[in-house]
């Protein structure tokens, strides 16, 4: 927590993917306090993310 | 299989991460389990239960997660290091006793190998969906330790360090594995007996006129005792004072709850566990664990080659 309270203040974005609809994501959020955008990369399991699901957002959160 | 007597099996392996976790249990002092054995966690039991008997310590198959999740705190107190496996299902019955360890400030490990949910959804499958369970899943306020390893070399490391944390914070400690991690297959370096660093439980040097058994040292946690050793204790999920006696007071209450918070307070304040890559400059910082973490950093990979590269990964 401390670590993300830290970079939030100097970094774009983070981009959170988990194999969840969104759980770890708001503990970021939360840490983050608004100082940085949160980009959840949401997956309902059963199988890993497409990398290339991860890169698309990690691309969209440069921009 | 060839352990030494400290159950510690040196040497360069092909494991799968439930495997491995079973040797970092073994190579952490663990000397009781109890399962009831579920995909895609069977393994760990499995193994352990084969392990063992060479090793000298007890895998009891109980008839359901309830009853394993009451009976490695009964073994904790009579002096092991104990732990339990299971996956989702099971993770929603022990839920009970995950807050009784809490509670009782009883030092054991939950491994909870995740699959898809809710209920029994995909027992074969991966799944990070328990992480909140693991926080939140019993009722009431308490703090709790939860670790996620992305390779069968971190299921063994993170197995010592699970069992290592549960001894210095007294709290019960979740290995949160997912079926990929625990069913992938990759070299693992057990080190030799001595590189290993164990924490010890925390026994009391007070004699027992003096003893109190949750009366906190400096860092907020107590400390324990050897069953069968003279000393008279009481043990109870209900709100109790440092004698160990139920309270029924707002003022034992509070004193107690935020005790259970507070004691965890050294690992917010920067004793992090994660691992950071490249965070210099960067704009971007991917945040992930377990199996995602891997994908993750093959994203990041993609992304380099293709000559883009601001993001990093925490």
């Amino acid at each position: 927590m401390e670590r993300i309270r830290e970079l939030a203040g100097r970094v774009k974005a983070f981009v959170v993917p988990e194999l969840n609809l969104g759980q770890m994501v708001y503990e970021v959020e939360r840490a983050a306090a608004g100082q940085a955008r949160v980009i959840p990369v949401s997956h309902a399991g059963g199988t890993v993310h497409n990398p290339d699901t991860i890169l698309n957002a990690i691309v969209e959160a440069a921009r | 299989m060839h352990a030494d007597p400290k159950g510690v099996l040196t040497g360069v392996h092909f494991l799968d991460g439930d495997h491995a976790c079973c040797e970092g249990a073994l190579a952490a002092g663990a000397r009781f389990a109890a399962g009831y054995p579920i995909t895609p966690s069977t393994e760990v039991v499995e193994r352990f239960a084969s392990r063992i008997p060479t090793v000298g310590g007890i895998f009891i198959q109980m008839e359901d997660e309830l009853a394993a999740s009451i009976a490695i705190q009964g073994a904790v107190w009579a002096g092991a290091k104990a732990f339990t496996v299971t996956s989702g299902p099971g993770f929603s019955l022990m839920m009970e006793h995950v807050g009784l360890a809490a509670m009782t400030e009883t030092p054991c490990v939950f491994v909870n190998v995740q699959r898809g949910g809710p209920s029994t959804g995909l027992p074969t499958l991966p799944g990070q969906a328990d992480m909140m369970q693991a926080r939140w899943g019993s009722h009431g306020d308490y703090g709790i330790i939860a670790l996620c390893p992305n390779s069968p070399q971190e299921c063994f490391d993170l197995t010592i360090e699970a069992f290592n944390l549960s001894e210095e914070f007294r709290v019960p400690v979740m290995m949160m594995l997912d079926e990929c991690v625990g069913h992938m297959t990759e070299k693992v370096v057990i080190p030799e007996p001595e590189k290993i660093e164990l924490t010890p439980r925390r026994y009391t040097k007070l004699p027992p006129e003096e003893y109190r058994p949750f009366e906190p040292r400096e860092d907020l946690v107590p400390d324990m005792v050897r069953a069968g050793e003279g000393y008279r204790f009481h043990i109870t999920g209900l709100t109790h004072d440092e004698r160990g006696y139920p309270n029924m007071g707002a003022e034992a209450q509070d004193r107690l709850v935020r005790r259970l918070q507070a004691k965890l307070k050294p690992l917010e304040n920067g004793r992090s566990l994660c691992e950071t890559e490249n965070l210099e400059d960067a704009d971007v910082v991917v945040v992930s664990y377990g199996i995602t973490a891997r994908v993750a950093q093959r994203a990041i990979q993609l992304g380099a080659r293709a000559a883009f590269a601001p993001a990093s990964s925490a």
